[in-house]
Order: structure tokens, then sequence, then C-alpha cells
């Protein structure tokens, strides 16, 4: 009974605490009028600031996500869901997200082993991964459930492109293009149409890809991306330029569109707005292209040490491709016999390359491997494969030029570097000049050997 | 420059063409060689806010950002410089608001450490811990934290906003998470059906939440519900927050708090079981009842406000999370000495009495004695809210035992039930010696009542609490004090209730034959469970401090 009472006189504080703090709190009550004010601030607050907003892939993602979070024995969800995920590769050029979507293509068909939907997924996924033959494979699984999978020819072209075989992929882009006539199968028609010469037809192609525009903003971004280059390649630098900016104002943080502005910038001689461009877009993704062009812009600028912070970056990113078993680094080739570094292994990259993949760039980058290590006849018969399929590329047949040099063909010679330099005057920061120099060369050693022997012979 | 390979890469039509990053290796980093993923947990901790930020820079993005001399190496003096000249425009590239005002970060420390990567190559991680002061002295209910992080935004990479928990309450968004998924950058858990992450910007809100319960089930409950709050969010706590008021919307949060209230005596604690077990063995009255049920709810109340009060007054200095389990644990020991008072007195003097009671009828016996240990076991096992019932039933178990068995497993507070099987029992077997069983008790004495219920009130529930502070954080004291006294007048109704139905359903039990043994255990037995009840209690909320 004492522990009672004694309970009860704490109680009896606690009481009186209590209500001291009521009084209290009916005085706080008179700041009401305060309190309203802050109300509003909040939602003045909200309406200015707003959160970054997350991609539409996003979204997507996580639409799909929660669907198959929901129900996990819906295989066009788990399809779908391996779409958003691609995308989302597209946009970040993460290939770690190809994992994640083939996990997602992969439980689609646990659940409906006969899904064609899910095998043009992994056929996808596959040829993102550069595995051409299991991408077709994929494919043509798909085709035999469904014959009217319009995407599963779309990527049968692409690996045929990939592996060199332009008549067969025209074949599929063709069946894709009577399918279904959209902006997957009419860019894909545009560039095969590019890349084979048609560049005027390639041109309106890919004009009617970008009308038809895309579901997500990136895909039409990525068709005027792809058209700029085809002007680019023709010199039309203005067009070009126009075309990019408008893909900068709907696709503002697109590494592919804002590389592709920085090419444009460096062809004007517009350097440090280059230099710009290639820094952002290097700062979303950094491809060995940009990086790359970066280092020979710094270069060109007189910025030596930050061009080698680039080159030494490039390196680690071959690095990091020798450690993943890549064999055949076609791009670090190019880097090497460009800067004439590494000759030998820039030829057995080059040469690795070509083994798998016999298209028209490999064939170009063995070509200007064998010329830098002094096998100018071997390199005139790669550069001729190169040439057969009428690329407009000032690239190509600058290094035809070079190639035809060295063998003393000179007429031929001056006449490839003189395409180049017509087809675009501004085709590489470095070599337009290099070029232009050696056409000029030619030009008055024969002059010099034809006509008025003795007099002065240009550079 | 590079013209043909740009037009090769993208004839993959809808495909990407990534020549560079084409295979996942092995060994490489799990979010993409070139990645760099963000981490940044956000905590409250006496009015300051704390933000524990982290960066996770793949191989790509070590040697890009790193690399000072172009050697393709980055070496330790390299990452510790590049801490030195980074770090102040990483902390610019965060924002912090609440409820609209930049609160300015303040960097507490930074470490930057290297981890194998692909290739011989590293990865390097970079930990800031940074603080803000909010210059609030409490973070109130819709305090809204605005978080943001510009760096590195567009690149790829796991991208992760963690609400810790914080004192005094959790946070909720839509844009978070309450659950920490990488641990750290540790792990990168990437699923398809849960893909890396994307959170670069957060709205928060606080919820004040000083009650939340820390047993396991409801901690795993969260988990599975990330977002949501951790605060009891009802129709009742959010009655506070309702933005205009006319006196029909007063008059009819008043009814539903009064209705929140009843239901709110149905839930856990309160001392319901409490209350039957000591009128039971105490031969209580229906008055006895009503100052019981009226005790506790005067109690609560003042509870409610004096620890909404000390709460906001002591902010600084003590969390209301750290006040609880004193609280607690100051009740539960008055509950043990009442408990083990009343043990000893009646153990006392049932002994002296079974010397001189044989021959009686044992036949519900062992059946009994089955149920209390089951019965003792609950009690040990289960946490503080164990002392509650819902009452409503206690009318149908004298007629059907199974019905309240099913209950009695299917519902988390087992051992209300279990009480009311005690009363059941107690109805079967109490009567006959009523008068002479327990003489010292026979008048309850108004001093035992009013500990008995002060200690039982005295923990305020946590739908009260917040109810209270919500109503200060928003100035709207007044209505605040009025909800909380039409919810205690329910509670009341309600306590007082079941105190009534207990007296007269043990009235009416009394005509029922009975056995001896049962009628002297009783009362011994329900002091033997407010004693278990207050120890309980006090074992938990010593859980609690530690």
């Amino acid at each position: 009974m004492k522990q009672q009472t004694m309970g009860g006189a704490a109680i009896t504080v606690a009481i009186v605490a209590g209500i001291a703090s009521v009084a209290a709190m009916s005085i706080r009550g008179a700041h009401s009028r305060n309190a309203q004010s802050k109300a509003q601030k909040f939602s003045l607050m909200s309406a200015i600031d707003n959160p970054q907003k997350k991609t539409a892939s996003d979204a997507e993602i996580a639409k799909w996500e929660s669907k198959v979070k929901a129900k996990d024995t819906d295989d066009t969800s788990w399809v779908n869901l391996g779409d958003a995920l691609m995308q989302k590769t597209r946009e970040t050029a993460d290939a770690g997200y190809y994992t994640l979507a083939e996990e997602a293509y992969n439980n689609a068909l646990k659940i409906k082993p006969q899904s064609d939907t899910a095998m043009t997924g992994l056929a996808w996924v596959n040829g993102g991964r550069h595995e051409f033959e299991k991408s077709i494979d994929w494919a043509r699984k798909a085709l035999a459930i469904d014959p009217k999978n319009n995407l599963a020819y779309g990527l049968i072209g692409d690996a045929q492109v990939e592996m060199g075989s332009y008549d067969d992929a025209f074949t599929s882009y063709q069946k894709m293009l009577d399918l279904k006539p959209d902006i997957s199968s009419y860019s894909r028609g545009a560039h095969l149409l590019c890349i084979t010469g048609n560049t005027l037809k390639a041109n309106w192609l890919m004009a009617k890809a970008i009308q038809m525009g895309g579901p997500y903003a990136e895909n039409t971004s990525w068709c005027r991306v792809q058209l700029a280059l085809i002007l680019f390649n023709e010199g039309a630098l203005m067009p070009a330029e126009k075309l990019l900016d408008e893909a900068m104002k709907s696709s503002p943080n697109n590494y592919q569109v804002l590389a592709a502005m920085g090419k444009v910038k460096a062809a004007k001689k517009d350097y440090a707005s280059a230099i710009e461009c290639y820094q952002k877009s290097a700062a979303i993704a950094p491809q060995h292209d940009t990086i790359a062009s970066l280092g020979d812009l710094y270069q060109l600028t007189g910025k030596s040490d930050e061009a080698n912070k680039q080159y030494a970056l490039l390196e680690t990113i071959h690095t990091l491709n020798k450690s993943k078993g890549v064999r055949g680094d076609v791009q670090m080739a190019q880097f090497y016999a460009d800067h004439d570094r590494n000759l030998d292994v820039a030829l057995h990259e080059a040469q690795d390359e070509y083994t798998t993949r016999k298209n028209v760039f490999a064939q170009d980058t063995l070509a200007w491997c064998l010329y830098k290590n002094g096998m100018f006849e071997d390199a005139k018969e790669m550069i001729k494969k190169a040439l057969s399929h009428h690329t407009p590329d000032a690239r190509i047949t600058f290094h035809a030029g070079m190639i035809y040099e060295k063998l003393g063909k000179r007429v031929e010679a001056q006449q490839f570097l003189y395409k180049a330099l017509s087809l675009n005057p501004n085709f590489s920061p470095v070599y337009a000049s290099v070029a232009e120099s050696e056409y000029q060369r030619l030009g008055s050693e024969k002059t010099a050997t034809t006509t008025t022997a003795g007099l002065t012979t240009g550079k | 420059m590079i013209m043909k390979r740009v037009l090769l890469n993208c004839i993959l039509g809808l495909t990407s063409g990534l020549m560079a990053f084409s295979q996942q290796p092995a060994s490489a980093h799990p979010m993409g060689n070139f990645s760099i993923s963000h981490y940044a947990k956000i905590a409250a901790a006496n009015g300051d806010i704390k933000l524990h930020y982290m960066l996770d820079f793949a191989e790509i993005p070590t040697v890009s950002e790193m690399d000072s001399n172009g050697d393709g190496r980055v070496t330790s003096i390299e990452r510790e410089n590049y801490l030195h000249i980074h770090m102040d425009s990483l902390r610019k590239g965060l924002v912090l608001s609440m409820n609209g005002e930049l609160l300015p970060l303040e960097m507490e420390n930074a470490h930057i450490s290297a981890r194998p990567g692909a290739g011989g190559l590293d990865t390097v991680l970079i930990i800031i811990d940074f603080h803000a002061s909010t210059g609030y002295k409490l973070l109130n209910v819709g305090t809204k934290l605005e978080y943001r992080d510009n760096n590195f935004a567009d690149r790829t990479g796991w991208k992760e906003i963690v609400m810790a928990g914080s004192a005094g309450g959790s946070w909720s968004s839509t844009q978070a998470s309450a659950q920490d998924r990488s641990h750290g950058l540790s792990r990168y858990p990437a699923k398809a059906a849960s893909a890396p992450p994307q959170e670069l910007s957060a709205e928060l809100e606080f919820h004040p939440g000083v009650f939340e319960v820390n047993n396991g089930e409801s901690v795993q409950a969260q988990q599975v519900r990330p977002n949501s709050p951790r605060t009891p969010q009802d129709a009742f706590t959010r009655s506070i927050a309702t933005k205009k008021l006319t006196p029909g919307i007063i008059l009819i949060s008043l009814l539903f708090a009064a209705l929140f209230g009843a239901m709110h005596a149905l839930s856990p604690g309160h001392g319901k079981a409490m209350v039957a077990a000591y009128l039971v063995g105490a031969r209580g009255t229906g008055k006895h009842a009503i100052f019981l049920g009226g005790v506790i709810t005067i109690t609560h109340t003042i509870g409610v406000f004096a620890l909404g009060l000390i709460t906001l007054a002591l902010s600084r200095y003590i969390v209301p999370e750290h006040l609880y389990p004193y609280l607690s644990a100051f009740s539960g020991m008055s509950i043990v000495i009442i408990g083990a008072t009343l043990f000893r007195q009646r153990l006392k003097h049932m002994l002296s009495l079974s010397s001189s009671s044989a021959g009686h009828d044992y036949h519900h016996h062992h059946e009994m004695d089955h149920h209390h240990s089951d019965h003792d076991q609950s009690h040990l096992n289960v946490h503080e809210h164990g002392h509650s019932n819902d009452h409503v039933h206690s009318s149908d178990h004298h007629h059907d035992h199974s019905h309240v068995h099913e209950h009695h497993y299917e519902n988390t507070h087992e051992h209300d039930h279990t009480q009311l099987e005690m009363e059941g029992y107690h109805h079967h077997g109490d009567g006959i010696y009523h008068s002479h069983t327990l003489p010292e008790d026979t008048s309850i004495s108004l001093k035992s009542l009013l500990v008995l219920g002060i200690t039982g009130g005295v923990v305020p529930c946590p739908s009260a609490l917040v109810v209270m502070l919500s109503a200060i954080a928003l100035h709207r004291t007044i209505l605040g004090l009025a909800l909380i006294t039409a919810f205690s007048l329910g509670l009341a109704v309600v306590l007082s209730g079941i105190g009534i139905l207990v007296v007269y359903a043990r009235g009416f039990m009394q005509k029922l034959p009975s056995s001896l043994r049962l009628t002297t255990r009783l009362p011994v037995f329900s002091a033997a469970v407010v004693t278990i009840i207050g120890l309980v209690l006090v074992i938990n909320s010593i859980r609690g401090v530690s």
C-alpha cells in the first residue's frame, strides 16, 4: 500500500505538469497565421523547384517491374520489361542492362517457351553484345513461330550488316519494311542505303523515319543524328547542325547527339565548342570515338597534356576490353594506326576483327593498318574491297589515296584524294589537311615532271 | 572524325552500337565499367539533418577523372588530390532544402579509397559525411525535405537515396526508400524485376513517430512496404491535418476521435486485461469498473499532453523515443509491485483456506491448467502491448469456447484472449466461496484502484501523441486538445464497459456449480497475471533503453 501511495504521488506530479502544458499550448495557438503562410510556402516551393524527372525509359521500367512483381507469370510483361531495359541501354550505353534484359526475356520464355517476342528480345540482346550468330539464331527461332515478326527480320539484317553481308541484309530489311513501315524499318533501310552508296535515297528514307517518330524521344533523336551524319559525310555542315540542334531540344543529354555535334563543330573549326560537346558526351558515356576525337582536338589546340590523358583513357578502355576477352578491338587498331603507335598490335587487332566481320569498316581499318606497317600491296587489295561498297566516307578514299601513292600510282592517288576532299573537305580535323597537302604535293610534282621541270615543287 | 564507324554502329538500327563495352565481364564493375554510382542516406538527429554521401567510380571514370598525369594509373596521391580539389564542388552539387529554405551542407569528413576492379584497374569509392543545421527545434508533421544530387547526374549508375530511421520519427517519400538496397554501395543486387534505382532527387516528409514498436514483425512489414511511414497513420492522425475547419468538420472530427478512442481501447495497450484481472480477482462492482476506466482515461489524456509538452520543451536534449522506455518501465514496475502484493496476500489466504476445504469437484481442473501454462508462455514471448483484449468476445466466450480459441491463434495479441479464458474459467468456478475466500479484498480501496488505473494509463498511445504533436505543429492546439479529450472519452466508455461486463458476467456465473480449488486459486492467479504483465512491460522497456 505504501508503494501505491508513492506511485500516486508521482502521478500527481505528472498531472500538474500536464495542466501546465495545456496552458502553454493555448498560448502557442496564437501563431496560427504563421502556420498558414508556411503552408503556402510549401506549395510554392514544390511548384518552382521541380525535381529532376526520370527518363521515359525509367518510368517504363518501373511500370513493368511493378507488373511482374504483382504477377510474375505474365510473359508479356516480362518481354515489355526487357524492351524497356534495352531502351535504357540505348540511352546510357551501359552494357550492364543487357544482363537484366536477358534475364527478363528468359523469364518470359520460362513461362511461355513459344514466345516469339521473347526470342526476338534475346536476338536483340545478343546483337547488342555483337554475338551476331546467336542473334540470328534467336531471330530465326522467333520467325519459325511467327513468320510476320518484323523486328526479327530487322535483327537478322543488323547482324548481316555487321558481318558485311549487305545483299542479304537488303533482303531482310525489305521483308521488315514490307511487314511494317515504321521508324525501325525506315531507319535501318536508310543506313544500309547509305553504306552502299545510295546517299540520296538514304537521305529521303531517314527523313521519313524522323517524320514517323518513335516511342521514345531518343529514337527520333537517334534518326536525326544519323541523318546529320549522312549530311556531314557530304560536307553539308549547315543542315547537319540544324538537325542536331533539333535533336538537342528533345534530347539535351543524349551522348550521341552531343558527339555528332562535336564532330560538326570541329569540322567548322570551332574547336572550343567541339571540345565542350565532346566533354559533355564523354561525361555521359565515354565512348571510344568521343574520347579519341577529344584527344585529337586537344592535340590540335596545343593541349598535349590533356590529349595524353584522353589517350591514356583509351588504353584503359582497351585494357578492359582485353580483360573481357574481346578479340579484335578494331577501334583501338584504328587509333593506333592513326597515331603511329603500337603498329604491330594494331595490325594484329585489325586482322583478328576481319576474320570474323568482313564489313566495310573492318576492311578499311585493316587496309590502313597494313599501310602503316609498310605492306602496301596487301593494303591495296584490302582497300579495294572496302571501296567496292561505294560507301560515301571520305576517310576510305583518303586511305586509298595514301596507299596508291606509296605504290607509285600517282594519278589514282590524286583522284582518290580529290574525291575525298570534294566529298567532305572537313572530314577530319587532322587528316583533311593531310589529304589536302598530299594532293597539292602530288599535283605540283606532276606539273613539275610533265611540264616545267625545275620550277618550284609544292609541299 | 571516324565517320564510318558511327555509320556502322548505328546500322544496328534500334539496337545500340556499343563497340567498346559490348560484353559484360566476369570481374568488372557490376554497374558497367564507366558507371558512377550514387548513394545518399538521409537522417535527422537532434535538429540536424545528416547526409551520408557516397560515390562509386567504376574503372573508366576512375581514370578519366583522377589520372592527372595521363599515365593511365591512379595513385593514392592522385586520389587524395582529386578529393581535395573536388570535394567542395561535389558539395555544391548537392542541394538540400527544408520547407522551401536552403540548408547549407557542412562537411564533417571525407574519405577516398580504391577497390580492385577489372583488368588490374582500380575502382574508387568516395564517402563524405555532411550535416545541416535546421535551426528548428523539432521536425514536425509535414516537415518537407528536398534533396537533389546534381553530380554526374546523366551518367549511368546505381543511384540510391535511403531514408534512415531518424530520432523522433521517420520519413516518407515516393522517390526514396527506407531500405538500404546496396548496403552502402557494397553490393549491387540488380535483377530484371528490380533494375538499378535512378534516384537523384527526392522529396521527403517527416512523421514524428515516437512510439515505433520495435518488434521484429513491424520492422519486417516496414521493409516490405518501404515507402510507408512508420508512425501510425489512420483517419484519426490525419484528421488533425484537415485543411479547412468548419463547425461541421470539427464536430465530425470529434465524433471520429471518440470512435477511434473506443476502438483504440480494444487494440493493444491500456491495461484492459489488467482491469479485468483486477476486478475479477478483487470482487469489484460496476462502480469500481467505471471508476477504474475513468482513471485510466484521465491518466492517458494527461499523459499524452505531458509527453507532448515534454517532447516539445526538451526536444533538444531528450528524444521522446528515449523517454518512452522509462515511462514504460515506471508503469511496469508499479504494476509488478501491485501484482506481487496482491499475489502474496491471496496466496496466503488460499493456503489457509485449502486446508479446510477438501472433497470438491475437480472436473475442469486439468484442462484449465493446461491453458494457463500456455498463457504464461505467451506472456513471456509477447511484447509490451500484451495486456489488452477484445472484450466484445468475452460475452460469447461464455457460450462458445471454440470461438475464442480460433481467435486466440489468429490474433497477434493472443494473450488478451487467454486472459479472457481465464475469466471464463473463473466463471465456472467462482462464486460459491465468494463471500469468504478473500476477506481482505472485499472492499476495494479507492487508492488502489486509482494507482492501478494510473499505472495502466500512464503510457500514452502513439496515435494520440501524433495528433498532439501534429496539432502543435499546425498551431491548432485547441483542436488537438479537443480531439484528444474526445478520444479519451471514447476510451473511457469502452474501458468502463469492459469492467462492468466483467463484473456482471461474474455475477451471472456465480450461480453455476464450481470447484473449490478453482475459486481459491483464481484470485491468486489473477494477481500473478498482473505481476507478469508488469514484468513484461519492464523487460520490454529495458530492451528499449539498451
